[in-house]
C-alpha cells in the first residue's frame, strides 16, 4: 500500500474518531432527560467531567507550541483540578459515594476518544482540534449544569457547589472561544 | 417725679430694641450656618472618610466590589471566596501571584490615585482601587 493511501486512511479514521467523540459528548447529557440523576450520580458526573478536561489540558500543555493554547490548557488543569478537589472534599464530608451512570460512563468514553484523536495530531491541527473540542465541551457542560445537574441536585451543599462551578465553566467557554477565534485568523 | 415721668418712654423703648437686636443676631447666625454648610461644597463640605481597611471578595469569577475605595495609607485585603485560584495583578505596580481558594492577599496603598487591576488567569476579571 502506498504511503499516500496509508496516510489518507489514517486521516480518515482520525476524522471518524473526532466526529464520534464530539457526538458522544453532545448526546451524553441529552440521554439524562429520560432518568434524572441522583446526588451520587451527579457527584460522579462532576468529577469525571473535571478529570476529562484536566487530562486533555495536560496533553495540550505538553503537545501544543502555541502560547495562547498552552496558557488555556494550563488554566484548564489548574481550575478543573481545584474544582475536583472541592467536589471530592464535599462528597467525603457528606458521606456520599459517587455513583457511575450512563452519563458518567459516556463522558469518560468521550474523553478517552478525544485524547486518542488528539494524540494523532500535531502542530496547528492539534491546536485547532483541542480548542474546538474545548468550546463544544464547555458549552455542553454548561447546558448540563443548567438543565440537569443543578435542577436535580437535592443536597443544598452539592447544589451550591454546582452553582459556584457554573461561572467557572462560563468563563472557560468565553476564553476557549477567544483562543478559537485567534487560531482561525 | 420729673425723672419718673421722663424714664417711662426709655423703658418703653428698651424691650423693642432688645427684641430687634436679638432677632438680628438670630438672623446673622442662621446666615452663617447656612453659608458654611451649603454655600461652598468643593473643599469644606463634609464627606465620610474613606475606610482604612477594605475587603474585596473574589467570588463567582468577579471582584466584589469592582471599585473599592480606601484611605491613603490604608489596606485592601483580597479574599478568594471562589473555587479556583485567582491573581490580583496590576502590571508594573503589584502582583499577588496565585491566591488559592480560601486564601487572602493584602496590599497597603501609600499613594493616592486609581489603580486598575485584573486576574491574570481569568481574562474578564477586572476591577480597580481608588485611594483617597
Amino acid at each position: 500500500m502506498s504511503k499516500f493511501v496509508i496516510s489518507s486512511l489514517f486521516k480518515l479514521s482520525s476524522l471518524a474518531v473526532a466526529v464520534a467523540s464530539v457526538g458522544l459528548i453532545a448526546t451524553t447529557f441529552a440521554d439524562d432527560k429520560a432518568a434524572a440523576p441522583n446526588d451520587p450520580q451527579i457527584a460522579m458526573i462532576a468529577v469525571v467531567a473535571d478529570t476529562v478536561d484536566v487530562d486533555a489540558g495536560k496533553l495540550a500543555g505538553d503537545r501544543s507550541h502555541d502560547a495562547a493554547v498552552k496558557e488555556f490548557a494550563a488554566l484548564m488543569v489548574r481550575d478543573h483540578s481545584a474544582v475536583n478537589e472541592k467536589a471530592t472534599a464535599l462528597v467525603k464530608k457528606l458521606g456520599v459515594t459517587p455513583e457511575e451512570s450512563e452519563t458518567s460512563k459516556s463522558l469518560k468514553a468521550g474523553g478517552d476518544a478525544e485524547i486518542a484523536k488528539l494524540k494523532t495530531l500535531d502542530g496547528a491541527a492539534f491546536d485547532k482540534a483541542y480548542v474546538d473540542n474545548e468550546v463544544t465541551y464547555h458549552q455542553t457542560v454548561l447546558d448540563a449544569l443548567d438543565k440537569t445537574l443543578i435542577p436535580n441536585a437535592k443536597n443544598a451543599e452539592l447544589k451550591a457547589l454546582l452553582e459556584s462551578v457554573r461561572p467557572v465553566i462560563a468563563a472557560h467557554l468565553d476564553h476557549a472561544k477567544m483562543v478559537q477565534a485567534s487560531l482561525n485568523k | 417725679m420729673t425723672s419718673e415721668s421722663s424714664s417711662t418712654p426709655r423703658a418703653g423703648l428698651l424691650w423693642p430694641i432688645v427684641a430687634c437686636g436679638g432677632a438680628i443676631l438670630v438672623a446673622v447666625a442662621a446666615v452663617i450656618i447656612l453659608w458654611t454648610h451649603t454655600g461652598t461644597r468643593d473643599d469644606t463640605a463634609a464627606e465620610p472618610d474613606a475606610p482604612s481597611l477594605v475587603v474585596v471578595s473574589m467570588k463567582n469569577m468577579q471582584f466584589d466590589p469592582a471599585a473599592a475605595t480606601v484611605r491613603k495609607g490604608g489596606t485592601v485585603e483580597w479574599r478568594n471566596d471562589d473555587l479556583v485560584p485567582h491573581t490580583v495583578t496590576a502590571a508594573g505596580r503589584f502582583e499577588s501571584g496565585p491566591v488559592p481558594a480560601g486564601q487572602t492577599w493584602r496590599r497597603t496603598f501609600a499613594d493616592a490615585g486609581t489603580f486598575s487591576y485584573v486576574c491574570s488567569f481569568h481574562l474578564h476579571m477586572k476591577a480597580s482601587v481608588v485611594v483617597k
